[in-house]
């Protein structure tokens, strides 16, 4: 399977003659949208994906695509598709570059396409609570739009800053609440996609005669086509909002308490359990008396600001002695859950008084509502705070997986077990449903050289997803594949799923143009 | 001799008047027999009777695994031993075995809370027509590339015939309301529930019955008590006129159609229609049952073979005969 190639970012040098050529091209099919300057190609060198990141911090990217382009339209799209299926040259589909399994990294070069041109909002039907727009919209600005109708379409990714709504649609993202609201492909109602064939083609799910593509286009991470356009199902803008948070002795009695909340029928828009280690260290275990709605700063970033090498070093120094940090967090014991319901005001406080009395029942104890408005007013910071461990020279990650309630804790103790000797784990429990829920891992490691850096990540990856796929677990709940677990993808569609994924490529993309390379197909 | 039986038992195939029928009591013998017509270009008739096992019901992670073979009717009879249910699925849907109420035109979708479609199946078993064995992961939701059970679901068996499924099930009810309320006409009854969509508080079922120059809407809810009594309350203080009246399912042989929301008022204001059920109450659809019902497909005729459907067929089997 192709792997990123890394090179020095000095090394990206101006365009070629041949993508000079190229760009003349592209400009002509995207009303002169297109470029190859270096800094451009750099810039499109990598989405999230964190290995790359760790190495960017060593003047390295993957090798960056030949040109990057703009199409203004569907029309444009198409014509791009029918000039990169004459020249046999892959075109990469492009949101904002938040992805995080490397999506968006041109494997085998070609045209990067970004579709933020694309980023209208087509109509907005606050009576039939539906909403169509353009895939190049970036999601808080799709969302703001909808919350002036009074609308919305309860989508809250940690990345919705930086990420599009054919993005969404492309990976099957899932928000923070989507234990009420459902993950993106729950919304959708139609869409619009240019396959790999030239072929602009009209879905909609239902009513239907017969299978829905639709479906089948959503999660297909731009290997089967572009998604131009989509219409969803939005929700009033709820009226009311409900916070708590409960801690219990056991990670065992707080998963219990999910279940048994969403067996009952409790249809909470936040389900978060932190595992014990998740609770202490950004200090979330405190009571409703002592949580303070004030800004967040976590004993990790007082020691950063304060005294900079020293907590440079010693983040080195716990994360090298990965087992020793997790034997310290197997004697902890306490874990928080977080409860936020919302909607219609009577419902709203009825679930919440529900799910407390089933937490009481449990032995859960009621922190209030402190520690979830918290966490509620500081969601989108997390991603930040990875940023401490590659400035410290170490690199942090998630894996995200998914399983029913049986191998929910199975999982989670297998891949404790898996990755304990190779780096820092912890974890939490979150999008819930009635059969299961996702486990969010977060893993944290260094080495003594870059390479070995690199070599450790690679192994953590491997332990941990073959331990959650051995325990039962998905390999992907909302980050999706990319490439990075295109092996894994083999693994767990097996011989039968594989054929099915094929032909569905074969079917769409017959030339292989379109992302070559990702969720496990082959490269060209 | 056909060469079947050099390659399956005898119960799992017969053959009248030329005509070969599988009859697999394994996904692996009907794998065999698929790949057999496959490579001979012969045509079979498939009968999944034999695949009608119903697993004990997961409790944990409220899920059942079943047959092909076996009626939904026959699965929410197990299901309800043990307290659980399938939810609010139609009449003619629990008569279907769960073969034809993925493959077809159901595509296995029900109604779920938040007034969403969802598919009821978690994970599919199938052979697909090359002979391999598909099988899907269960996770309640993933994001491993596009979901293949569409392919599937829906999809008549053009790529595969299912096996087996395991469904989801839920706790069975322990409330039940119904609330009855007058309205003007069918555009009244389509803004109701549309409105109850909206406020979390659609019906588990429905009836609408003509009743002089109105219409009766009779919904019932089906939930925890404190979920029913909100739910109604909701419902009868969105609009409507409150009156006397019963819920009563259609009949098992009542016509069922999937109908988009916009198409449901000038169903319901045809003189000649004088009660529908309504199921599988959803933001997207749904279904209504009866028995005055203009022609068109109904949920239990054949799906139609999208071009692109076909596409994928050709792909995975160049040459071969579905």
């Amino acid at each position: 399977m192709v792997q990123p190639t890394f090179i020095r970012i000095a090394s990206v040098v101006e365009p070629s003659a041949e993508q000079r050529a190229l760009v003349k091209d592209l400009a002509r099919l995207c009303d002169g949208r297109a470029t190859a300057a270096s800094q451009d190609r750099l810039a499109y060198a990598r989405d999230l994906w964190p290995k790359a990141t760790y190495f960017a911090g060593l003047g390295q990217v993957p090798r960056p695509p030949d040109a990057i382009c703009w199409p203004g339209d569907e029309a444009q799209l198409a014509a791009l598709v029918a000039f990169a299926r004459a020249r046999k040259l892959p075109l990469i589909p492009y949101g904002a570059g938040s992805g995080v399994c490397g999506g968006a990294i041109a494997l085998s070069g070609g045209i990067t396409v970004d579709l933020k041109r694309m980023d209208r909002i087509l109509a907005v039907d606050a009576a039939a609570l539906t909403v169509s727009a353009q895939a190049g919209i970036i999601g808080e600005n799709l969302e703001r739009a909808l919350s002036v109708k009074g609308v919305s379409l309860g989508h809250f990714p940690s990345s919705i800053l930086c990420s599009t709504l054919g993005g969404w649609l492309a990976a099957r993202s899932a928000g923070q609440l989507s234990t009420r609201y459902g993950k993106i492909e729950d919304m959708c109602q139609s869409l619009t996609a240019v396959l790999g064939t030239g072929e602009r083609v009209e879905v909609r799910a239902r009513p239907g005669a017969g299978a829905d593509l639709m479906q089948l286009l959503i999660g297909s991470e731009g290997t089967l086509g572009f998604i131009t356009r989509a219409t969803l199902f939005a929700v009033p803008t709820a009226p009311a909002r409900a916070y708590r948070a409960v801690r219990f002795k056991t990670l065992e009695q707080g998963a219990e308490a999910i279940r048994r909340i969403l067996r009952d029928g409790l249809r909470p828009a936040v389900v978060r359990l932190y595992d014990p280690f998740d609770t202490v260290i950004a200090g979330k275990g405190k009571s409703h008396h002592e949580a303070t709605v004030g800004e967040h700063r976590d004993g990790i970033q007082v020691i950063q600001e304060r005294a900079p090498l020293a907590a440079r070093l010693a983040i080195r120094a716990a994360l090298g002695r990965p087992a020793a940090l997790n034997r310290i967090a197997d004697l902890l014991r306490e874990c928080l859950l977080i409860l936020v319901f919302e909607g219609e005001q009577d419902l709203t406080l009825a679930e919440e008084e529900q799910a407390l009395i089933l937490c009481r029942e449990l032995g859960g104890v009621d922190l209030g509502a402190g520690p979830a408005r918290h966490w509620m007013d500081h969601r989108y910071a997390v991603s930040y705070k990875q940023s401490k461990m590659f400035a410290a020279g170490a690199f942090a990650d998630t894996m995200e997986v998914a399983a029913t309630w049986d191998k929910v804790l199975p999982v989670y103790r297998a891949v404790r077990r898996a990755v304990a000797p190779l780096g820092f784990i912890m974890a939490h429990l979150s999008h819930a449903y009635l059969e299961g829920c996702s486990l969010y891992f977060t893993f944290s490691a260094t080495a003594l050289t870059p390479e070995a850096c690199g070599e450790r990540y690679d192994a953590i990856w491997r332990e941990a997803l073959a331990a959650a796929m051995i325990a039962g677990a998905t390999i992907s709940h909302h980050h999706g594949v990319g490439f990075s677990k295109g092996q894994a993808l083999r693994e767990e569609l097996g011989e039968g799923g594989m054929a099915l994924l094929r032909a569905l490529k074969q079917s769409c993309d017959p030339d292989g143009i379109l992302n070559p390379g990702k969720l496990g197909l082959a490269a060209s | 001799m056909s060469g079947l039986d050099a390659l399956l038992p005898a119960a799992a195939f017969r053959i009248e008047g030329g005509r070969h029928t599988l009859t697999p009591a394994t996904p692996e013998e009907l794998a065999v027999g698929l790949q057999w017509a496959r490579a001979h270009g012969q045509e079979v008739s498939v009968s999944r009777r034999r695949l009608d096992a119903i697993d004990a019901p997961e409790q944990t992670s409220c899920l059942v695994r079943a047959g092909a073979g076996a009626t939904l009717g026959e699965v929410e009879r197990v299901l309800q031993a043990g307290g659980l249910t399938l939810g609010p699925l139609s009449p003619g849907a629990l008569a279907l075995d769960v073969a034809t109420f993925l493959e077809g035109r159901h595509a296995g979708l029900r109604a779920v809370a938040g007034g969403r479609l969802e598919t009821a199946a978690l994970t599919l078993e199938a052979a697909l027509h090359t002979g391999q064995l598909y099988r899907s992961h269960a996770s309640p939701r993933a994001a491993a590339g596009p979901d293949l059970d569409f392919a599937l679901l829906g999809g008549g068996g053009a790529l595969g015939l299912l096996t087996a499924a395991t469904l989801r099930a839920q706790p069975l009810p322990t409330a039940q309301e119904t609330v009855v309320l007058r309205l003007d006409g069918g555009e009244a009854v389509r803004a109701l529930l549309h409105l109850s969509l909206a406020v979390d508080a659609a019906p588990w079922s429905a009836t609408v019955t003509r009743d002089g120059a109105g219409m009766l809407l009779c919904a019932t809810y089906r939930n925890l008590a404190f979920r029913v009594r909100r739910d109604a309350a909701r419902l009868r203080a969105l609009g409507g006129s409150p009156h006397p009246g019963a819920f009563a399912p259609s009949s098992p042989e009542a016509r069922e159609h999937e109908l988009a929301w916009d198409a449901l008022p000038a169903l319901l204001d045809r003189p000649e229609v004088m009660a529908v059920a309504l199921y599988r109450i959803a933001r997207e659809s749904v279904i209504v049952a009866g028995e005055a019902l203009p022609a068109g497909p109904t949920l239990d005729a054949p799906p139609a073979a999208a071009p692109w459907l076909r596409a994928i067929a050709h792909a995975l089997s160049p040459g071969a005969t579905p």
